[in-house]
């Protein structure tokens, strides 16, 4: 059974009399309207037992189209009385003004009804309260499954412990944390963006860059550790594992003096296809140990990309860790080291480099073309990076894109992952 | 000035996770979410500041556009991670599917010319056929990236497609342009020759000759000069008639030529 009544007599059957109404919207046959009425503490909070007068001002939904008339939720009220609706109403004016551009130079923006508080002073008293991170979405942290509350860092704090042994291992060769370490998606590999930042900004996952340099950080990604030669001759040094492959699958982290030789006979600052994995020489990153992969961030297993449902490592909340496997200083190596491992490792071909004394001389002027172009990186065709998966890129590997204002690169087909 | 309101990622993800559901994947739908929300905060400018920063079909499109090429499945995917900046992965998800969905992506192309592949089949494959096969491919969906006009052209060339029309015009010059040919030139003594007389030795018939100038063919009406030429150069008499239809078309990457018994003429240009 209907009754037909007016939209005042709605209102008021809802909030009882109202002292005034503004209408601020209008969205084809739905009304918002600001209504102020008189009312009670308990009347409008729930679980509150004082009928304290309150003034109460709230939007009221007029909806023509199913004819109802509804409350929203985000009301204000203030005590009831003349003090301060005057004093509201002071701000609301400057508030008019304000969005208007009228303000007066000398208009004071605060208003109270308190006599004895002064808002200038209140505006002006320190407090101590918990620093809110936002960047790494902290609520949608918490929804993820896979990352180990129990772990400040996980939650936007601060970086992993970890990363003060890679302070030192970086420190110890001469290199400057600041310059190789950046922020990764939380729960991924990914990056946030390849920009380094100082230690104290790092919150959660982060990557230590391989900086396309004459001098400084290589890796070796060892993914098919089986493959690697036995009898390959390099120091000891820092390892770090990932959540995947058990220990042997790893990274070793060396330091060359000369990886810009070593690029320049290589032709790219990354080269993959080696039996046992890919060398990193620049423009690429390691995820940094303590870094933990939540199951939106592992990539094995059968789930589609981006969605939860990684492999049972990830899924644990006490697993999905990078570790430091040997925590030992990062040894340094000379370029023909590094040659002398593809050289003894199969799949790759590395180009005719010495010459046979007994043989006729080759002409020696393409290394130092070469070199010339090394300097050059704008011109070079493998200092490109995808901007989605972050592999660096030859020239017939890559695609470049308009996207949001900017110029992105991304993989030619598609990035394999 | 107040902030724009994409600086605020928790304030984006929360305001776009209650207002605008996963399948309003365009601008417009956004867009017309958003402003039908009833939280009176979001007001116009605000809700345009939203539109323009998550992410969207249109601005996927518009980086596809930008490239000049026909996206892969793959890429439409690795444009919607970058252009999600707000780690959506619902999101992302239903706008790489819708995109995928409503244009013409290379592996359609890819899946309708590979039956045109003329290594797999024994009857030549002309342009026409590729812009019948395109054209299917293609449907109800957008080319974008590319042209129709572009993506044939770069199909007819890999394929080594010329039109119907243009391999009529070479067969059809092919016998126009042939040389005459006398016994006397490419035989010894061709008086020795049953039926080859002091005037018929300087007879001459018409020979098809390849690209090298050697001759491939003989034809002509008389056919006791035409096969003793034939014969003593190894190749094969025939009437103008079998001449014709022995004129083949040979299809490689980025070539067309046509031959007569394996042997290139001439060729077409795509």
């Amino acid at each position: 059974m209907s009754e037909t009544v007016t939209v005042r007599d709605r209102i008021e059957d809802l909030l009882g009399e109202i002292h005034g109404l503004a209408v601020t919207r209008q969205q084809q046959e739905t009304i918002y309207a600001v209504v102020s009425h008189s009312t009670t503490w308990d009347e409008i909070e729930e679980g509150v037992e004082a009928d304290i007068p309150v003034l109460d001002i709230r939007t009221v939904v007029i909806d023509l189209d199913s004819e109802s008339v509804s409350l929203s939720d985000n009301g204000i009220w203030t005590p009831q009385d003349p003090d301060s609706s005057e004093a509201l109403t002071r701000v609301l004016g400057r508030t008019t003004n304000d969005l208007l551009g009228n303000i007066q130079p000398d208009a004071d923006p605060l208003e109270t009804a308190a006599i004895d508080l002064d808002p200038e002073l209140l505006l002006a008293r320190e407090l101590e309260i918990e620093e809110e991170i936002s960047e790494q979405h902290s609520d949608k942290m918490r929804r993820h499954g896979g990352i180990d509350p129990a772990r400040e860092w996980g939650y936007g704090a601060s970086p992993p412990p970890e990363i003060e042994r890679v302070v030192e291992r970086l420190e110890e060769i001469g290199e400057d944390p600041g310059d190789h370490c950046t922020r990764l998606v939380w729960g991924k590999k990914e990056p946030m963006t390849r920009k380094s930042r100082p230690i104290d900004e790092l919150l959660g996952n982060y990557g230590i860059e391989l900086l396309p340099q004459s001098e400084g950080l290589i890796a070796l990604d060892i993914d098919y550790p089986e493959q690697f030669p036995e009898d390959a001759d390099l120091p000891d040094t820092l390892e770090i594992s990932s959540p995947h492959g058990g220990d042997e699958q790893r990274h070793i982290m060396l330091h060359c003096r000369t990886k810009d030789d070593l690029a320049n006979e290589l032709g790219a600052w990354a080269i993959q296809g080696v039996s046992w994995g890919d060398l990193w020489i620049g423009d690429r990153y390691l995820v940094g140990p303590g870094s933990q992969l939540s199951e939106y961030g592992c990539d094995e297993g059968e789930h589609d990309r981006g969605e939860p449902g990684g492999c049972s490592e990830c899924e644990d909340p006490e697993g999905g860790y990078y570790e430091i496997l040997e925590d030992r200083p990062i040894a340094t190596v000379e370029s023909e080291d590094i040659l002398e491992l593809i050289d003894q490792s199969s799949g790759y071909e590395l180009r005719d480099r010495g010459a046979d004394p007994d043989l006729p001389q080759e002409d020696n002027e393409e290394p130092e073309q070469l070199e010339d172009d090394l300097e050059d990186d704008a011109d070079r065709a493998v200092t490109v990076t995808c901007d989605s998966c972050g592999s660096a890129l030859e020239e017939d590997e890559r695609k470049t894109v308009e996207l949001l204002g900017e110029t992105r690169t991304i993989c030619r087909g598609g990035c394999d992952r | 000035m107040s902030p724009d309101i994409s600086e605020y990622p928790d304030a984006v993800d929360r305001i776009v996770g209650a207002e605008v559901p996963p399948d309003a994947t365009t601008d417009r739908q956004v867009m017309d979410a958003l402003r039908g929300a009833e939280a009176p905060q979001i007001n116009r400018q605000v809700a345009q500041n939203l539109r323009d920063s998550v992410l969207t079909e249109d601005k996927i499109l518009d980086a596809i556009d930008s490239s000049g090429e026909l996206p892969t499945e793959g890429e439409i995917d690795s444009m919607s991670e970058i252009a999600d900046q707000y780690d959506m992965s619902d999101r992302q998800q239903e706008v790489a599917e819708a995109v995928e969905q409503r244009v013409v992506t290379r592996e359609q192309i890819d899946r309708a010319l590979s039956d045109s592949d003329p290594s797999r089949t024994d009857e030549p494959v002309f342009r026409e056929d590729i812009e019948e096969a395109v054209e299917d491919a293609i449907g109800r969906s957008e080319m974008r990236g590319a042209s129709e006009e572009q993506v044939i052209d770069e199909a007819a060339s890999e394929l080594g497609a010329p039109s119907r029309q243009e391999f009529q015009a070479a067969q059809a010059r092919t016998i126009s342009e042939s040389s005459d040919t006398s016994p006397a030139e490419v035989i010894d003594n061709p008086t020795e020759i049953d039926g080859i007389g002091a005037g018929t030795a300087e007879q001459a018939v018409p020979t098809i000759r390849d690209e090298s100038g050697e001759i491939v063919a003989v034809s002509g009406a008389n056919e006791t000069v035409g096969q003793a030429i034939a014969d003593e150069i190894g190749a094969e008499y025939r009437s103008l008639g079998e001449l014709q239809e022995s004129i083949d078309l040979e299809q490689s990457r980025g070539r067309a030529e046509v031959t007569i018994d394996s042997n290139t003429v001439r060729e077409i240009p795509l």
